[in-house]
């Protein structure tokens, strides 16, 4: 049986009703409405890409135990594009366990809604079959893609592996234990593609083995944003990967050593790299700060971070309390003080450079002069 | 600076003839002058004219002038500095103007402007950094805040202490961070309730109560979901044991086996009935036959028993007849034999009564032989007692006491006698040898030579008379000698003894003998207690009774002869024993008739009850016919029995009773899975309710995911409330130390001269310097006071100490100021304003001593305070 090309989408780690506690609860209710409005947004690409077929490889939804509106609603999604086939694979944030989830999934998923909870070669297309490799609890402990060595298919059959986990060797985040899918997986079971979820950032492994990254970022990453992958399968060849974004949000980290007289430099930097990817508006942005700033230049890059906080989704500040202070004459002078103050301003230099003190006593007194050169700045 | 002389005119009182205070000394300085002499206008008018441009007209300078004059104040003060004289002249309002000249030379120095602006040098010092300096000048005040009306000065002084602690800036930084602070910190620096701190130290612990009851939830919620799919992996447990064993399918094949088992049972237990009814009658028909025969052997031997019995009862009538009369016989013969013996009866009777009287006449024998006896020894005592009285009658009547009266009277009259006979007198005799031997003394004739002549001796000379001695005691002696002779007799007669040992002698023997005589009326009384009467009376009593009982025994005797009662007695017991014998044979025979009558009652009745046919030709049928009937019954036996062993071949392969345990175990089984499937059905309900109702809800695990998070933005919150709390802290506590520590620099100097004068007034106190470079602050007695706390009196004084530390330390600089008192220590005690003034005598002498201008109305006062006297004049 020889078939022709077989085109479908890989996607993972949608991990639905996630809840961002960290923002407010404005943030947080538009996240993950992003999170489920790129269902619509895949099926499109689908679409596109005439792509009946789209595989979740596994953690659809972020808990084992999520409430009837946070499973249903995301199935009533996958409903309404009744021309594409769902198939979702548990994963580790949601095991096929004894919470029942799947079991909820099963009583009230549409019909092109289809769940993998069987170590089985399922036909999904006649001589396209899927291998899952389903979790049944958040540990397992072991290889879940091991039976695909021996299972059998029809010969000429695509065979599409589909599974959540770590692949030995290339291990960047989760745990460690987790990281058993030999990268030999593909090659031993003879699958044309190994379709992983778990990593939430797109990853090749090879060209048969990848991870295509959660469709709509949770965390801030370094990298690519949000996507899926358009793959097509044809007999004999290597898969055509074809990465297609779909988030609305970007979380960029950013990372500036700021210097003493060039802070205004490095803020128009900033300025110019927030505003590389989506608007402002939809950009969760973590800034690691490091360096040194004057006394002057501090209270304007303060005023800075306040002007993006306001225009940004969110600004995640981080590192300020290691920028050093450097104090020039000049700062002193505009204290326009004299006798105990400019003692005080000593002082608190002494304290913030004394090796002798805690790094806490040390960035303690510096603040506190920080807070002197304020005031002088507001009398001035 | 030390003023010298002040000067004005047209100010106040004084009008154009003006004022003049002269002869200013460098130290003490008094002014003692009535109220409204003008005392607060000469320093309203030397402050306007050191401190006051010359060309001001303000209202200070207007009301300087005289009431309802035009004329311009003026005024001219003398003073010295850095040992140069000085003359200050300003005149305001109408051609005003200022000059400075040397006060030695009258070299005009300066003039208007350049007047004052070299007046300003020399109130100025240029030493900055320790202490205060320049010219010190304080008018009377509570504090320095009080002494506004200095004018440059106190302003100087205040400004230099601002510069060095920062001044204004110091100030704002420090109100800017205490504010900020405040909103954290209460002024205790306690955790201000409603701050930022406060609030998001509330914000963490409630975010973590939070977190805990969602945590609790979400495990609730995934146990919910584990226990309902353990529970239905438990019903599908049983769904699958009960398809396997088919419970239903074997509870009917035992229901079917019991059903063919019971209608076995019962068609062998209608056999088995039928056996044994057939069993039963045979076993009845044997056993009516069997008491047929039985009945036949009774009546049998009850009929020949009655006849037996009918015939000895007539002879045992004739024996009975028989016994009876011999019986009566007998007894008659008996009856008169008790007669006689009753008679012997009586007769031995009287042989007792008899022998009792012999052994009472016997006791009464010896009763009245040892009376007898008593009597006979009472005689004898008596007798003796008689003759002890007789005797101690004819003793002398003298008793043992009488016998030492007696004695004591001779001993009396003996030593009288000896004392007499010691009276002697010591004489020679010379005899011529005619007259030897006619010298006697109581007969005896005395020889030449000494002798002794006693008292009672006579030296008689013969023919010539007596010689005795004729000394006053001796006829003393002599009359009692005679008294006591004369008693002595008079006593031998009374008692009719020779003399004492005589009288000893007779009252030994009257003792003795009274005695025994003593004893002898006790023996008397032991004997006869009741008296001898007693034992005569019962003596006669005891021999009257003998004699009567002799005679009754006398009569007994005589008649004791009638008869023998023993063969009396062995005869009748005889004849008794015999009729006992026939009583007791003719009872038996009674008994027997009695008793064969009984019988053949019973035998009768018996023969009557065994209701058998009268006949025996009809006994013989009957007996017949119950053997045939026997033989029927048993042969039916037999065939019911042949055919119950034949149905036992036929019996079920299970007994009844297991096939029922068995039905019983399958329907509770079958019982209890229904109820355990229904049970966990309920429960498996109850949690799918439980689960559905906790996913209505929020998602679990993104509630607790998300108070994860907002404890940690919390936590965060919390950990940059408290950052900038210590941030504050510590630019606070920086600040006010640095001011702490330049201030005390700055007024430690002023503290060093203050302490010495304060210990003159209040020894043991300190005082703690201000801000506004006053006291604020008094430490005495282990503690601490505000200065306000004190009373106005001392707070005055306080002040005025503070006034003369300054000056005192401007004067050591080489920059004295003078101090100017005006109507101070009004409110001291006594003893405080001594000790004030003592300390402004004090500073005001020595090498640098400080000029004081001390202005007072009291002038009872001033007078204890020393100092130059300066009396105000006309300014001429």
């Amino acid at each position: 049986m020889l078939r022709m090309a077989f085109t479908f989408i890989h996607t993972a780690d949608w991990q639905l009703g996630k809840s961002f506690g960290q923002f407010s609860a404005e943030a947080a209710g538009a996240l993950r409405l992003a999170r489920q409005a790129v269902i619509e947004q895949i099926a499109r690409v689908a679409r596109e890409q005439d792509a009946v077929h789209v595989l979740v490889a596994g953690d659809v939804w972020d808990s084992a135990i999520p409430s009837h509106s946070t499973l249903r609603q995301p199935l009533a999604i996958m409903g309404e594009a009744q021309d594409i086939h769902w198939w979702l694979l548990p994963g580790n944030h949601d095991p096929d366990g004894p919470d029942g989830l799947w079991d909820r999934i099963d009583a009230v998923k549409p019909e092109n809604v289809h769940t993998l909870r069987d170590a089985t070669p399922i036909e999904i297309e006649t001589g396209v079959f899927i291998l899952p490799a389903p979790w049944a609890r958040i540990q397992h402990g072991q290889d879940l893609t091991a039976w695909m060595d021996t299972a059998q298919t029809p010969e000429g059959a695509l065979r599409i592996g589909l599974a959540h986990g770590s692949v030995q060797g290339f291990g960047t985040e989760g745990d460690t234990d987790r990281e058993i899918i030999p990268p030999s997986r593909a090659e031993s079971a003879r699958l044309d593609y190994l379709a992983l979820g778990d990593w939430h950032a797109r990853r090749e492994i090879q060209a048969r083995i990848q991870y295509p990254g959660t469709p709509e970022p949770d965390r801030h990453k370094t990298g690519a944003r949000g996507q899926v992958l358009a793959v097509t399968l044809e007999a004999g060849a290597s898969p055509q990967v074809k990465v297609i974004p779909t988030a609305q949000y970007d979380w960029p980290i950013l990372k500036i050593d700021l210097h003493p007289d060039a802070v205004q430099d490095s803020m128009a930097d900033l300025r110019t790299r927030f505003g590389s990817g989506q608007p402002l508006r939809r950009t969760h942005a973590r800034l690691d700060v490091s360096g040194a700033m004057t006394a002057a230049e501090w209270p304007v890059f303060e005023r800075f971070v306040e002007e993006m906080r306001g225009e940004m989704a969110s600004l995640d500040l981080r590192g300020e309390e290691h920028v050093r202070l450097v104090v020039v004459p000049e700062d002193i002078e505009a204290l326009d003080a004299q006798g105990s103050v400019r003692e005080a301003a000593d002082a608190l230099m002494t304290r913030s450079e004394n090796p002798d003190l805690s790094r806490d006593d040390r960035q303690i007194a510096s603040e506190a002069l920080r807070l002197l050169f304020r005031y002088a700045g507001e009398s001035a | 600076m030390r003023l010298t002389s002040l000067k004005f005119r047209h100010v106040g009182p004084f009008g154009a003839e003006g004022v003049a205070l002269e002869g200013l000394s460098a130290g003490l300085n008094v002014v003692c002058e009535t109220n409204e002499f003008g005392k607060s206008t000469i320093l309203k008018a030397l402050e306007t004219v050191l401190f006051k441009p010359f060309s001001s007209a303000d209202k200070q300078v207007k009301a300087l002038r005289t009431d309802g004059s035009d004329e311009a104040p003026e005024g001219e003060i003398t003073f010295t500095s850095e040992g140069r004289s000085y003359r200050l002249q300003k005149r305001f309002l109408k051609k005003k103007s200022a000059l400075l000249m040397d006060a030695e030379t009258g070299e005009i120095l300066a003039t208007d402007r350049g007047a004052e602006e070299k007046m300003t040098e020399l109130l100025r010092a240029e030493r900055f950094d320790s202490g205060p300096s320049g010219l010190l000048w304080v008018r009377q005040g509570q504090s320095m805040d009080g002494v506004s009306d200095d004018g440059q000065v106190a302003s100087r002084l205040e400004g230099e202490l601002g510069a060095l602690i920062g001044g204004e800036k110091a100030r704002d930084y420090l109100t800017k961070v205490e504010i900020e602070l405040a909103a954290y910190l209460t002024k205790t620096g306690v955790l201000k309730k409603g701050g930022p701190l406060h609030a998001a130290r509330t914000a963490v612990e409630i975010t973590q109560t939070e977190l805990a009851d969602a945590v609790r939830m979400r495990d609730l919620t995934k146990a919910t979901g584990t226990q309902l799919a353990r529970i239905q992996s438990e019903i599908l447990r049983l769904e699958s044991d009960a398809t396997e064993t088919d419970m239903d399918v074997q509870i009917k094949e035992t229901r079917d086996a019991i059903a063919l088992a019971q209608s076995y049972r019962n068609a062998l237990a209608l056999i088995e009935s039928k056996r044994d009814q057939a069993k039963d009658s045979a076993q009845r028909a044997s056993e009516r036959q069997a008491a047929q025969i039985e009945k036949l052997v009774v009546f049998n031997a009850a009929t020949d028993k009655l006849t037996a019995i009918m015939a000895g009862h007539e002879n045992a009538i004739k024996v009975r007849d028989e016994k009876r009369i011999a019986r009566d016989i007998l007894r008659t013969e008996v009856n008169a034999l008790d007669l006689r013996l009753a008679e012997a009866g009586r007769v031995r009777s009287r042989r007792e009564t008899l022998a009792r009287q012999t052994q009472r006449l016997e006791e009464i024998g010896r009763e009245t032989t040892r009376l007898t006896h008593l009597l006979e020894q009472l005689d004898q005592i008596e007798t003796e007692a008689s003759k002890l009285t007789d005797a101690i009658s004819e003793l002398p009547l003298v008793r043992r006491n009488d016998v030492e009266t007696l004695r004591r009277t001779a001993d009396q009259k003996r030593q009288i006698e000896a004392e007499i006979s010691a009276l002697s007198t010591r004489l020679f005799l010379d005899l011529q040898p005619a007259g030897k031997g006619k010298v006697t003394v109581d007969g005896v004739a005395l020889d030449s030579g000494a002798f002794e002549l006693s008292g009672s001796a006579v030296l008689s000379f013969e023919g010539i008379g007596e010689l005795r001695s004729d000394d006053g005691r001796l006829h003393e002696l002599s009359k009692e000698q005679a008294r006591l002779g004369a008693e002595y007799e008079a006593l031998l007669t009374r008692f009719n003894v020779a003399d004492v040992a005589d009288a000893a002698r007779a009252a030994d023997q009257r003792q003795e003998w009274e005695a025994e005589r003593k004893h002898l009326t006790t023996e008397i009384g032991r004997l006869a207690p009741q008296g001898r009467a007693a034992f005569e009376t019962d003596l006669a009593a005891g021999l009257s009774e003998a004699e009567n009982l002799s005679d009754q025994i006398s009569d007994l005797g005589a008649e004791i002869e009638i008869g023998d009662e023993t063969d009396f007695m062995d005869q009748l017991r005889s004849m008794r024993a015999k009729l006992t014998v026939l009583d007791e044979g003719l009872e038996q025979l009674q008994d027997t008739l009695a008793k064969a009558d009984r019988e053949q009652a019973r035998l009768r009745e018996r023969i009557t009850g065994l209701n058998l046919p009268a006949t025996e030709s009809e006994r013989t049928t009957q007996a017949n016919e119950l053997a045939a009937e026997k033989l029927q019954f048993e042969a039916d036996t037999r065939a019911a029995t042949a055919k119950a062993v034949e149905m036992a071949t036929q019996a079920p392969a299970q007994p009844l009773e297991m096939l029922n345990a068995r039905l019983t175990r399958l329907e509770k089984s079958a019982l209890q899975s229904r109820g355990r499937m229904e049970a966990l059905k309920t429960e498996a309900a109850g949690l799918t309710a439980r689960r559905d109702a906790a996913f209505e809800g929020e998602d679990a695990d993104a509630k607790v995911a998300a108070l994860q998070s907002s404890l940690q933005k919390n936590e965060d919150n919390l950990l940059r409330h408290t950052r900038a709390k210590d941030v504050r802290a510590l630019l606070r506590d920086t600040l006010t130390q640095t001011q702490a520590r330049l201030r005390a620099a700055y007024t430690a100097p002023v503290a060093a001269e203050l302490e010495p004068l304060l210990s003159m007034v209040i020894p043991g106190a300190r005082a703690g310097l201000g801000d506004s470079l006053g006291v604020d602050t008094v430490h005495r007695d282990g503690r601490s006071e505000a200065i306000s706390q004190l009373s106005g009196g001392t707070q005055e004084q306080f002040a005025i100490l503070t006034r003369l530390a300054y000056a005192r330390l401007l004067a050591r600089g080489g920059a004295s100021a003078p101090v100017i008192l005006d109507d101070a220590l009004v409110y001291a005690d006594d003893a405080r304003r001594d000790a004030m003034f003592d300390v402004l005598n004090h500073v005001s002498s020595g090498d640098d001593p400080i000029q004081l201008l001390y202005l007072s109305c009291h002038r009872g006062a001033t007078n204890r305070l020393g100092g130059t006297r300066i009396s105000p004049n006309p300014w001429v």
